[in-house]
């Protein structure tokens, strides 16, 4: 696993369930899975500069923070992240909607820098949003090359996944 | 199937009074309209269908599983004014925004029956703008074809991107059945491509016949509509040719290879050689047919006169470019029916066109294969019991 470069949590992208992924606006050569993995590829929006991406986690997580690696001219600038909606917002929804929080990023953030997000909001989470609004020179489209996801399960270990060794329930050595 | 909720737009302008769809334009719209709700509300339960008015831009019935609402509102449309095709569709995508099930897909499905008065910078954006929010749309093209087709083209292959999508236009033609000519267009297929056919209740088939009852027959009507076309692109392509080397080729004798004029006469030698052999087995063949004018005359459905062998050859051949594809239909049926009746002709038949469609790459000799092949039908229409 890739080191996540943060004590006690770790790249989440193993826990994100690709099919229950979305995004909008993605342009058809670059889609959103070449943003999540860090070898070559970058997703970039198609018809305007803005991008929701959904992320759906097939456990419950706990984020801690996140990078965004993105050239300096069209990378993203205003993001407003989003938990556990029930299905892809619309982009009027994100636009008015009040978000867990709103973040600006600057060129140097871009270049792969911890973004720390609100740990203490980010203790369930089961999808994630992020709407990217606008980018950096309002260039005609928004580009980011890799996406990471810094956090951690919330249950560290399945107990249902232990079998009894010998005994019955209840049973004391 | 997909989960869809879908918005169908219909055009209720002025236009919608002319009679050139059996009885008018507004009332075929209804079957088409009772066809499409069927349709998507039978592919799943649980989908929706919404019903907007293009004139006067309301939207008459919101989103419901009920078809006999849909049907109730749209009966009491009236023609009346001119079509607002952008602003009709602003608000079916905000009425499709305001669903109730937000994971149902968005679609929109437009009539246009009447010239769209819009600038296509402005299609184009709106284009985009629900190509953003992953809303598909049909348009439903008829009646003012011509003057709409280019704009409309536009707008859904911009949203569809260079990838495709689920997005489509279908033009049909002036004929007494517009609900008929969508069962067997996309709108009503589905992605799976497939289930139109279950939900037709017969006429709904390619050729209208049931391809599983006598597949032989579906496969010669498939191929020898494939020829066809094959012919007609190679027509045009000749057309272009000619015109662009300016030779006097509307003469109606066969001309020699040595007359027509070519321009590179040793570097293009074999090419051009080989246009001239096909122009010269083309017109062999014509004069042929048109030796059995009559007969190809009562054969062909279509409306086009078969003229005398005299006249240019491209007067004899009936124009494909300017039949309906009905007609064309029509037309590539009776020559395969013939073929059929034809007993020595058939393996010959069958065998050439797979053998066309598996030698792509080599595209002369299916050319002059293809020549060979017409000159066969003409000489078959010619033959006096036929």
């Amino acid at each position: 696993m890739e080191d996540s470069g943060v004590p006690g949590h770790i790249d989440l992208l193993p826990m994100v369930n690709k099919a229950g992924c979305e995004c909008l606006n993605e342009s058809d050569d670059h889609p959103f899975t070449q943003a999540l993995n860090s070898a070559g590829g970058y997703l970039e929006s198609d018809t305007d500069e803005q991008l929701i991406l959904y992320l759906s986690f097939n456990q419950a997580v706990k984020l801690h923070s996140m990078r965004i690696k993105a050239p300096a001219d069209c990378g993203p600038k205003t993001i407003k992240v989003f938990i556990n909606q029930p299905h892809t917002i619309d982009f009027d929804t994100a636009e008015s909607a009040n978000p867990i929080q709103e973040i600006t990023l600057s060129p140097k953030d871009l270049e792969g820098e911890l973004i720390t997000l609100k740990y203490v909001k980010l203790q369930n989470v089961m999808n994630f949003t992020i709407f990217i609004k606008d980018n950096q020179t309002e260039a005609e489209t928004t580009q980011i090359s890799y996406l990471q996801i810094i956090g951690s399960p919330v249950q560290t270990t399945k107990m249902a996944d232990f079998k009894r060794v010998a005994g019955k329930k209840g049973e004391s050595h | 199937m997909v989960l869809e909720s879908t918005i169908i737009c219909v055009d209720n302008s002025e236009y919608m009074r002319n009679g050139d769809y059996v009885p008018t334009r507004l009332q075929a719209q209804q079957d088409a309209v009772n066809t499409i709700c069927r349709f998507k509300l039978r592919s799943n339960p649980e989908n929706n269908v919404g019903l907007l008015t293009l004139a006067n831009t309301e939207v008459l019935a919101t989103l419901t599983t009920d078809v006999g609402k849909i049907l109730t509102s749209l009966h009491k449309v009236m023609p009346n004014g001119f079509i607002n095709l952008l602003t009709g569709i602003r608000i079916a995508h905000l009425a499709l925004k305001h669903r109730q099930s937000k994971n149902h897909k968005m679609r929109i499905v437009a009539f246009v029956g009447s010239p769209i008065e819009a600038d296509e910078k402005e299609i184009i954006k709106v284009a985009k703008r629900l190509k953003k929010e992953k809303v598909n749309i049909d348009i439903v093209n008829f009646g003012e074809t011509d003057i709409n087709q280019s704009l409309l083209e536009a707008m859904v292959s911009t949203i569809n991107g260079r990838e495709g999508g689920g997005s489509h236009l279908v033009t049909v033609p002036p004929s007494p059945h517009l609900a008929d000519a969508l069962l067997s267009s996309p709108i009503v297929q589905g992605e799976d491509g497939g289930s139109a056919a279950s939900f037709a209740t017969g006429g709904g088939f390619e050729f209208g016949v049931d391809p599983n009852e006598d597949p032989e027959l579906a496969l010669a009507l498939r191929v020898s509509m494939e020829e066809q076309r094959q012919r007609q692109q190679e027509e045009e392509r000749r057309a272009a040719q000619e015109s662009a080397a300016k030779a006097p080729s509307a003469e109606a004798t066969p001309q020699p290879p040595a007359t027509t004029p070519t321009p590179q006469p040793a570097a293009t030698e074999g090419g051009q050689s080989e246009e001239e052999m096909l122009q010269q087995a083309l017109a062999m063949s014509l004069e042929v047919g048109g030796a059995g004018g009559s007969t190809q005359a009562k054969g062909s459905t279509a409306a086009k006169p078969v003229a005398a062998p005299k006249a240019a050859p491209a007067a004899a051949v009936p124009d494909f470019s300017a039949m309906t594809e009905e007609e064309q239909i029509a037309y590539a049926m009776q020559i395969s029916m013939q073929d059929c009746a034809e007993p020595k002709e058939e393996p010959m038949d069958v065998d050439t066109p797979s053998e066309d469609r598996g030698a792509k790459g080599v595209k002369e000799s299916s050319e002059v294969k293809k020549e060979e092949e017409e000159q066969d039908f003409s000489q078959v229409m010619a033959d006096p019991p036929f």
